[in-house]
């Protein structure tokens, strides 16, 4: 008797519950939540929460809920985002680490199972030193790395197959480094690497533009070159192709759906992506944090998605990675 | 610029009416938050970062330093009531605390915490405004290698947590290390002891490690083993501290100060490894080791002021060279940057008045901190009057909560059910859990810096001791253990003497 | 497991104490258990382009397996001269009665059930189930007082992440 009253009453509190909880639900149909599949204060962090903000002030859509899941190198987010299939209202905020965590970490879910949605921005990747290196040109520096590449220890912020790793081996390649010759030190995220540099521990960084914005302003670092194919505006630096090396290389970042939505909803995150471009707070953002615009929307985005896939897998391989 | 001027007109500006109620509703939400578990102050930090397009720079920082001290403070109220440190850096308040706690003596815990974490923030925020330049440029100044013979002196620190039984102590050592290896390599990306399972790849969470073996350990081996009677009405005859406890606090409240500040400062020094320290050194010290392990008021009183002390630190990487040391700076960064205020050399010639309110109003925000949490701990304390099943319930129910919240993974609640499990098996087999947690955390860090430091060198191992700083610490690690040997050899020698002079004496009897 | 229901702390006498050492044995059997399954499964980890002037990915991983190991031979050691694990005390704990394995064994099924209904049902409702549960196994007999706690704590806490903090958690089912 005792066991069925109890189960009577635990039904009871579940069925109450969920209609008490129900009541209070303030989400409505158009409610949007971006996933950010790394820590908080990143650099995907950012643009998500930036992206949101303008979203919701300029109610482009009345709710944008931003949430972190953090965990190798995105993949962890990217698992999550195709398990929830068919699932209206999800977005994960993304960028070319993604493309190359899922190959280092063998992912199971692959960007090619999303729904594609837009790119946003696009960076170009730096090479710094300390600002008392003794390199001051991209030249003297490519002297010494070339003569003894173990001993010259690279830095980077993001894990193996992330763009700072893809740009440091693409540089060497170009300078007439082997790639598989470099010494690329892990750091995690721009301030520990910053740390390093500052300690003298790696000789150069390769970070993204956005990261070290203030130091070199300050001046405690100085850029050796700018990965994009021309020189950023508001910022003095040189580009790699015009110190003659042959190389233009962007980290990238948008967004991406859960597969199996229909085409509206597929339509109607593409617009919203729109019409946030067009905000004058968007251009601002971007000209605050250093990025470029770059939007490209739905299925093109999709292949170039799948281009850039291909491009880094097989640079992967032939890093001896994958 | 002279400091003290300047830090009294940022005391004007922090005393406006505005700015006060900005650090007030920061201490609030960050003490709050800080008790929750699952969410830290850099979550928090995040959710409310979208705040600082509408407010004006000072108020916004001001909101978030009171936030992070809030929080670093409130991780302690749960580890000493319920024996589930919110965040990591709590772990070590929990042993002692919770011991007071049960002891009738949580009112004791929670205010040694509140006072200590007052004093160590207020002389840290000091430390900082005066020394920050220096401390940052030390700091930076550490590498690999440096890291590593750090990590190597907390392990040998970790000796004084093993227990009554060191082989045990080790076993618990061991089996933490196992669980740090869980999870993908960051250097390589190579899987490590996932099994296959996706969501180990991203390792275990300290935080669910430790509420797993503290919280749900101590909750399972309760209820298997329930008192039936009814418990005891606790004694708690005053809530306030007597003399003793003055006494025997506050010298481990600036041993705490002097460690965790410094470690706070280290790019990759954190608010962990001085609790360790700190409580090591204050089972080292005390005049009273018989009650270490049974709820020594010191070993609250230290890790308490080293977390807070850290939280201080943190803030010298970040405001003079821009260097975010933990989650939660990294999320003040981006605060700084959306203002256009570059952290780092130029910071206090720019735009000084945003500086030194800032640091005004930490001042003042430790002291609201007290002021709100010394008359709460009396009534925090009543938690533990609760009837036993709807308290531990409650342990159990937070402790999934705080899991889940974390990745918003159920698999994470299985991982804590079999920790939980063994956490069971620990206490039935007398291997105490702090050790796990210390390798959970400590193990990582080791490793990781020990191959960063070969990496560097190019695979030179003599690079492990080619830094000054290494060496210092080097020797400090060999005085210590040729001294615990010493005494072990000392103490050996008296007891074999006894036993070899007590036939003897015998003899003569008959 | 069989083994450790058999050395119960309410065994008494020296037959039963010699077995109460035997379940000591298990401990043992659980690192030296690990290390084994360290050592093999490190030896599947394969190198990454990133080693090739550091320690492989396996170093550390084979030392923990080997501190394992040792680790257990000491503690059979010391089992075999007489050491003990000593049980943890407490306020609350009472010893002098055996484990209560239904009540442990059936908190540790809740927690587990209960996360994993947690998308399925909401976190309200799992969390309702879970305290109910719980309260009930602790040997609380106010029924009507348990389900009124088992229904607002969950759901205060419910409130405040989602709607306070913006943390999301489920509501229903997915």
């Amino acid at each position: 008797m005792r066991k069925f009253q109890t189960l009577v009453a635990a039904g009871a509190a579940v069925v109450a519950v969920t209609a008490l909880a129900g009541c209070s639900g303030s989400e409505g149909d158009t409610a949007v939540r971006i996933m950010v599949p790394n820590s908080p204060g990143g650099g995907y962090d950012t643009t998500a929460r930036v992206a949101a903000k303008i979203v919701e002030d300029d109610k482009i859509n009345d709710t944008v809920e931003v949430y972190n899941l953090e965990g190798a190198g995105g993949t962890t987010g990217l698992a999550k985002l195709v398990g929830s299939k068919g699932k209206d209202g999800e977005l994960m905020l993304m960028g070319l680490g993604v493309v190359g965590a899922v190959y280092t970490n063998q992912s199971d879910s692959t960007l090619a199972d999303t729904t594609p949605i837009a790119r946003l921005i696009s960076e170009p990747d730096i090479l710094v030193v300390p600002a008392d290196s003794p390199y001051k040109t991209l030249e003297d520096l490519v002297a010494d790395w070339t003569e003894s590449p173990g001993d010259f220890p690279v830095g980077g912020g993001s894990s193996p197959g992330g763009p700072d790793h893809l740009a440091a081996h693409l540089t060497a390649e170009a300078v007439g480094v082997t790639p598989t010759d470099v010494n690329y030190v892990v750091y995690d995220g721009g301030g520990p690497l910053l740390a390093a540099l500052l300690s003298g521990e790696v000789e150069l960084g390769v970070s993204g533009l956005g990261e070290y914005k203030d130091q070199i302003q300050a001046g405690q670092l100085r850029v050796l070159g700018v990965t994009s194919g021309e020189r950023v505006e508001g910022f003095d630096a040189p580009t790699l192709t015009e110190q003659g090396v042959d190389l233009e290389f962007t980290n990238w970042r948008g967004l991406v759906a859960p597969p199996g939505i229909d085409d509206a909803e597929q339509d109607r995150l593409v617009s919203m992506v729109e019409e946030l471009h067009d905000t004058p707070e968007w251009e601002d953002a971007m000209a605050e944090n250093g990025w470029t615009d770059a939007l490209l929307t739905g299925d093109e985005f999709g292949d170039y998605m799948s281009e850039q896939d291909e491009q880094v897998q097989g640079l992967l391989d032939e890093l001896g990675l994958v | 610029m002279d400091a003290l001027p300047a830090l009294l007109d940022g005391f004007a500006a922090a005393a406006q009416p505005e700015n006060l109620l900005w650090a007030l509703v920061g201490v609030m939400l960050g003490t709050f938050v800080g008790v929750l578990p699952g969410i830290g102050p850099a979550m928090t930090l995040a959710l409310l970062l979208p705040l600082t397009y509408s407010l004006d720079p000072a108020p916004a920082l001001i909101l978030f330093a009171g936030i992070y001290y809030g929080g670093m403070y409130g991780g302690s109220t749960t580890s000493i009531l319920l024996n589930a440190p919110g965040e990591s850096s709590s772990v070590m308040t929990a042993i002692e605390g919770n011991k007071m706690a049960r002891a009738g003596r949580g009112a004791q815990a929670l205010a040694t915490a509140a006072i200590g974490s007052f004093v160590a923030g207020t002389i840290a925020t000091v430390l900082l405004i005066f020394t920050a330049p220096a401390m940052a440029s030390f700091a930076v100044s550490l590498k690999a290698q440096d890291y590593f013979a750090i990590t190597l002196l907390s392990f040998v620190a970790v000796s004084t947590v093993l227990g009554s039984s060191p082989v045990r102590g080790l076993a618990a050592l061991a089996l933490g290390l196992t669980l740090g290896l869980i999870g993908i390599d960051a250097l390589t990306g190579q899987q490590r002891l996932t099994f296959g399972v996706d969501s180990l790849s991203t390792g275990i969470d300290t935080v669910v490690v430790a509420v797993a073996l503290f919280a749900v350990g101590e909750a399972l081996w309760i209820a298997a083993h329930l008192r039936q009677a009814p418990a005891e009405v606790m004694s708690s005859s005053t809530p306030w501290m007597n003399r003793s406890d003055w006494r025997r606090s506050w010298p481990a409240w600036l041993r705490g100060t002097a460690l965790g500040f410094p470690f706070g400062a280290l790019p990759a020094g954190g608010a962990e490894m001085p609790t360790f320290l700190s409580y090591s050194l204050e089972k080292k010290l005390t005049r009273h080791p018989e009650e270490f392990g049974h709820g020594a008021i010191e070993g609250v009183a230290g890790p308490e002021a080293a977390n807070n002390a850290s939280a201080a630190g943190t803030l010298v990487t970040l405001l003079a060279l821009g260097i975010p040391t933990t989650a939660t700076a990294a999320v003040m960064l981006s605060a700084f940057q959306r203002y256009d205020l570059q952290p780092g050399p130029q910071l206090f010639e720019n735009t000084p008045d945003v500086v030194w309110a800032l640091l005004a109003s930490l001042l003042i925000g430790n002291v609201m901190l007290l002021v709100l949490n010394l008359p709460l701990a009396p009534l925090w304390a009543r938690l533990l009057k609760l009837p036993r099943p709807y308290l531990y319930s409650g342990i159990l129910f937070f402790s999934i909560l705080g899991s889940f919240s974390v990745n918003q993974n159920p698999t994470d609640i299985l991982v804590l059910v079999v920790l939980g499990l063994l956490g069971f098996l620990m206490r039935r087999y007398g291997l105490p859990v702090v050790p796990t947690v210390i390798g959970v955390i400590l193990g990582p860090t080791s490793e990781g810096k020990l191959r960063q430091a070969l990496q560097v060198s190019n695979g030179d191992w003599s690079t492990l001791w080619a830094t000054g700083f290494a060496i210092t610490v080097y020797v400090v690690i060999v005085a210590l253990l040729t001294l615990a040997v010493v005494r072990a050899v000392a103490a050996k020698r008296t007891s074999l003497v006894d036993s070899a002079e007590a036939p003897e004496r015998e003899h003569a009897g008959v | 497991m069989e083994q450790l229901t058999a050395a119960g702390p309410d065994a008494s006498g020296p037959h039963a104490s010699r077995r109460a050492g035997l379940s000591e044995f298990g401990v043992v059997g659980l690192l030296a258990g690990l290390g084994v399954l360290v050592l093999v499964e490190t030896q599947q980890i394969t190198d990454g382009i990133g080693t090739v002037r550091t320690l492989s990915p396996r170093v550390v991983p084979y030392f923990v397996a080997g501190f394992l190991l040792v680790v257990s031979v000491l503690l059979a050691l010391d089992i075999v001269r007489g050491g003990r694990g000593e049980q943890e005390s407490g306020e609350d704990v009472d010893l002098t009665h055996g484990t209560e394995w239904r009540t442990l064994l059936g908190l540790a099924a809740l927690v587990a059930g209960s996360g994993q209904l947690i998308p399925l049902i909401g976190f309200p409702a799992a969390g309702a189930l879970l305290f109910f549960g719980t309260t009930r196994l602790l040997g609380s007999h106010r029924i009507v007082l348990d389900l009124v706690v088992s229904i607002v704590v969950p759901l205060v806490a419910f409130l405040v992440f989602t709607e306070g903090l913006g943390i999301y958690l489920p509501l229903a089912g997915a």
